[in-house]
């Protein structure tokens, strides 16, 4: 009986070939962008999973609350707290502290700027990474331990085997290669390919250490606990803790946060993360978005295997009446499209094999990024029982509901009623007629959900920013840059502009300052940004109210020490906003008093220029109240801007330069625009995993409305056959033919739109800086998904309606 | 034996009842071979799927051999069917994605004949009705003429009591007429029960006997000498 089924299974499928192969294909596909994203959501969702005991393993953060402005999150605290924190904790078994440093590393001629994580002797016995040579556990406990990746091996050592062997930091530190591990995975939070021993005296813990230094929140702190239980005590302890050791700062408000290592990446980031996070949320519309596509697809398959099925009705009847129980015929039925669906998934299996490389080149930050780890979502259905169960389990449901109008619909009609075509024919229509209003909705609700994210990301990337990034290349110091070195780097060819600050145009540093207005209580704790005269010139920032920073005012200087001054400040808009100012003009001139300062007060302060808030960190947190003062002393990052030269050759002028004028060390540069994709590489990679997304499904929607426009213009031959000998033109019954496929648009749309505002509103929310979803959206997106419809069903409507009508009326 | 006792058939759309057959009893004795004719929408179809428990009656009593089936479920009917009875289609509705000897195994798929047993029943079936030697084609390479012996062909490999045939040469030629009328006359007399509705004197004529049905009853019954 089997042999029997499928031979007409088979037979079916060879026989509409065409329409075979839009259907398995179109199910393949869909299957296969669901997969990746799939896959993309277990990677995201598996962070640091790769180590063992992972989940016994916490890492330390803090919250403040600033007078006047919104929390901050910190991702490190004080070097201090480990030992505070292991004192008080008898359950912590061990606990770590890592900081990330940018130094100077050379072996023999080779010399390059590097970041390497000093980190405590314990950090790789809580976090036991995969070791390809050397003892790991113990290599940070001599000063001068280093452990290194494959990529740092290679680039200092060549082929030869770098255990024991010396790189030199700074030109005057060496460090012993003692254990070599892994190439760090794409999903893990740390981004480290060189880790040093804490106990070496370069790092910041042993400078922290030295008696009298003052302590500053700089250290990712791990730890262990010995059993999971044991959080729970400490969790109801930790507001105790902050409180016994370190008392709040008047007016500041500050938590400890203790988040399980493989949440790290998805709980909100805070100043200086080790690597971006990615907002749950974006992950969940994401995923959500997947399902759309595979709901497309699936919509599709069924919709195509109910027409094929209505011309399969003589088998039913001719099987009734042969004695076979409706019971075999749904066995039939259901069995045959299983099968369908599993060859799809095979195809689909084989299509996310070859998309992976192209997949993960298009969530990694770029081939210019020798720092971050290259994303490494990975297939390996052979080793995962789990996954290849749901694929199998995915490919029954989705066959299940293709089969199900022949399995249960076709399958329960009288034998004579299925000899007679045109019932069956009729009862699918209504069926399919609903799957294709369905199949429109998706579209178009998937078309309004691209363009508002994309639009969102857009502003992300672009207008909310407010600063000209293009062809900055950033230079870091370790001391004031030099006035001849600016001067040398100004005039290289291919140098348009040079400025410098104390961070890079979106942090602001670590300085804090408490102010208030004359006469008001409440302070206000504004960011304060050392930066260069021509900083706002330089990135094309226009003041919104007042002036920018100048050298022809003398009070714009902020002399450190210097209390006698007076001193002109620049504020950001929501700098205006928490001060109390009713606008950014009358803000002006106006006087704010100072106290808490990390220098000493000037004599007075006045608002000299009001600029429009520059995004920090991400645009997913709310900007914070921010001064800027000019004080080119304390700018230590010089951004260059490039012009009219390729950019090899400037780069290696600059660094010939530096190499003349600079530091000792190797000059460490870093073009803002790559800054800028690592802050923002999860925007990046969803905005690229969804345009993608959107062009699956709109070419899936064509090969469905394709599909069905064969199957409608076939059940339809004899009516354009009757409409032709009664003098219709083509032109006419193409209308008539068009018109079936664009009244379903409007009924998508009534469905589409407030679910997709609903949704997209939703999402909009997650950010604080958003943009409004458009309600021209709404319509656009119906009116492109009526222009993909009748695009793609012309094709076969205008073949049909040209034909003969002696030929339609015979073929009937 | 088929007795139909008092058998009436009434089709309901919302706006318009038809009686296609009214009161209508007929007995038909195991081993007859028994032509319906009447002019076209006189019900002969309608009584012929009854027969055929294709169908069911909106009233009256239906025999099949011992059993009373009027009262039978889909499921029941269903089994009878299988059991006992064999159809022939004026359109053959042959299964266009099966070949020729997968159409005609299907009579025997649902009976559990094992499947040695089925290749050898249809072998011989094909080999009865001459078409043994297009077993492995599609029924679309095939003649209507072709076609037609393969329907019988499928009609007779379970061995039914009953054969049902509705307008057998009605899509065909003389000569492919012919040849299908000498298929169901042999069948007939090898103890089949055949009945066949058709529009053709020459073909009924060819019946033991011949029933004339006018709109939904019968009319006529003429005995022909054996």
């Amino acid at each position: 009986m089997f042999r029997n089924y499928m031979a007409a299974a088979l037979r079916n499928l060879l026989r509409n070939k065409l329409v075979s192969s839009i259907n398995i294909a179109g199910l393949a596909i869909g299957f296969a962008a669901a997969l990746l994203i799939a896959l993309y959501l277990r990677y995201q969702l598996t962070y640091e999973h790769f180590l063992p005991g992972y989940d016994r393993v916490y890492r330390l953060s803090l919250t403040f609350e600033p007078p006047g402005s919104a929390p901050q999150i910190r991702d490190s605290v004080g070097f201090r707290m480990a030992e505070e924190f292991k004192t008080d904790y008898p359950d912590v078994a061990m606990i770590a502290r890592a900081s990330m440093q940018f130094v100077s590393v050379r072996r023999g001629e080779i010399e390059n700027p590097e970041g390497i994580f000093f980190a405590d002797p314990d950090f790789f016995r809580i976090m036991p990474f995969a070791t390809v040579a050397g003892n790991l556990a113990t290599a940070l406990d001599a000063p001068d331990g280093l452990v290194i990746t494959p990529t740092i091996a290679r680039r200092y050592f060549g082929a030869a085997n770098p255990l024991g062997q010396t790189l030199e930091v700074e030109r005057k530190v060496p460090l012993r290669v003692l254990a070599i591990i892994d190439e760090l995975p794409g999903n893990t939070h740390f981004a480290f390919r060189m880790v040093a021993s804490s106990k070496n005296r370069m790092s910041n813990q042993s400078v922290v250490a030295q008696p009298g230094a003052s302590d500053w929140p700089g250290a990712f702190t791990y730890f262990q606990v010995r059993d999971r239980a044991a959080l729970a005590r400490i969790e109801s302890d930790a507001r105790n803790f902050l409180h016994r050791h370190h008392p709040d700062d008047p007016g500041f408000h500050t938590t400890l946060v203790i988040l399980p290592l493989d949440q790290v990446h998805l709980a909100p980031t805070g100043r200086y993360p080790l690597s971006p996070g990615t907002n749950p949320r974006t992950l969940w519309t994401l995923g959500l978005v997947g399902l759309l596509v595979l709901a497309l697809a699936v919509v599709n398959f069924v919709n195509l295997t109910t027409a094929r099925a209505t011309q399969r009705a003589v088998e039913v009847g001719v099987r009734k009446s042969a004695g076979a129980r409706r019971a075999d015929l749904i066995a039939q039925f259901l069995g045959e499209s299983c099968l369908y669906v599993l060859v799809a998934v095979v195809v689909a299996m084989a299509l996310v094999e070859l998309a992976l490389p192209t997949f993960n080149a298009m969530l990694s930050i770029g081939p210019d990024d020798q720092q971050a780890q290259a994303a490494t979502v990975s297939f390996q259905y052979w080793r995962e029982p789990m996954l290849a169960s749901a694929l199998v389990l995915a490919a029954l449901v989705v066959g299940v509901i293709a089969g199900a109008y022949p399995a249960f619909v076709m399958s329960a009609m009288r034998p004579i009623t299925a000899l007679h075509r045109g019932a069956t024919v009729l009862a699918s229509a209504r069926v399919r007629q609903m799957l294709v209003v369905l199949q429109l909705s998706v579209l178009i609700a998937l078309l309004i959900c691209t363009a508002a994210i994309n639009r969102q990301m857009n502003f992300s990337l672009g207008d909310a920013q407010r600063i000209d990034r293009e062809q900055v290349m950033l230079l870091f110091f370790n001391k004031m840059p030099s006035d001849a070195i600016k001067d040398a780097i100004l005039h290289v060819p291919g140098v348009a502009g040079v400025t410098a600050a104390q961070s890079a145009p979106t942090n602001y540093g670590n300085a804090q300052g408490q102010f208030h207005r004359p006469g008001s209580v409440a302070p206000v704790g504004l960011q304060i940004s050392p930066i260069d005269y021509n900083f706002f010139d330089f990135y094309r920032v226009k003041p919104v109210a007042g002036r920018l920073p100048s050298r022809d005012h003398g009070t714009d200087l902020l002399v450190p020490g210097d209390a006698s001054r007076h001193l002109s400040v620049f504020v950001n808009e929501a700098a205006v906003r928490a001060l109390g100012f009713e606008s950014p003009a009358a803000a002006i001139e106006q006087p704010i008093e100072a106290f808490d300062l990390p220098f000493a007060a000037p004599a007075s302060t006045t608002v000299a220029g009001v600029v429009p808030d520059i995004p920090v960190d991400s645009v997913r947190t709310s900007i914070q109240p921010a001064m800027y003062v000019a004080s080119p002393q304390a700018s230590t990052l010089m951004s260059i801007r490039l012009a009219g030269r390729p950019i090899k050759k400037t780069e290696d002028a600059i660094d010939a330069v530096w190499r003349r004028l600079g530091e000792p060390t190797a000059p460490s540069h870093l073009f803002l625009d790559l800054y800028f994709r690592r802050m923002y590489i999860d925007i990046i990679q969803q905005r690229r995993v969804l345009g993608a997304l959107c062009g699956v499904s709109v070419f899936l929607s064509c090969l469905g409305l394709f599909g069905l426009s064969i199957y409608t213009t076939q059940r339809r031959t004899k009516e354009i056959g009757i409409r032709k000998v009664m003098g219709a033109s083509t032109s006419a019954v193409m209308r008539l033919l068009l018109w079936a496929f664009a009244k379903p648009v409007i009924w998508a749309s009534v469905i589409a739109w407030p679910v997709a505002t609903w949704l997209m509103n939703r999402w909009l929310d997650g950010f604080a800086y958003r943009v409004n979803l458009g309600w021209w959206l709404l319509p656009a997106a119906s009116l492109l998904a009526l222009a993909i419809t009748l695009i793609t069903v012309s094709v076969h409507s205008y073949l049909v309606a040209r034909a003969t009508p002696g030929g339609a009326l015979r073929s009937e | 034996m088929l007795k139909l006792e008092h058998i009436q058939k009434v089709f309901r759309t919302t706006e318009v009842e038809t009686t296609a057959l009214n009161d209508v009893s007929l007995e038909i004795a195991t081993g007859e071979f028994v032509a319906i004719m009447g002019p076209s929408g006189c019900g002969k179809s309608t009584l012929l799927n009854i027969l055929g428990l294709l169908d069911t009656a909106s009233a009256g009593t239906y025999r099949f051999f011992d059993e009373t089936v009027s009262s039978y479920s889909e499921a029941q009917l269903t089994d009878v069917r299988r059991a006992a009875i064999g159809f022939v289609f004026q359109s053959f509705n042959l299964i266009d994605d099966l070949s020729i000897e997968e159409n005609v195994e299907v009579a025997l798929l649902y009976r559990k004949v094992p499947p040695r047993e089925r290749r050898e029943r249809v072998a011989a079936a094909l080999e009865r009705v001459g078409i043994a030697h297009r077993a492995r084609h599609l029924p679309q390479q095939l003649s209507g003429g072709q076609q037609q012996r393969v329907a019988v062909a499928r009609a007779l490999v379970s061995s039914p009591k009953v054969i049902l045939a509705d307008e057998p040469t009605g899509n065909l030629d003389t000569t492919n007429g012919n040849a299908v009328m000498e298929l169901l006359i042999d069948v007939a007399k090898a103890g089949t029960t055949v009945v066949m509705v058709t529009h053709s004197l020459t073909h009924a004529a060819l019946a033991g006997r011949t029933i004339k049905l006018l709109d939904g009853r019968i009319v006529s019954e003429t005995l022909l000498a054996a």
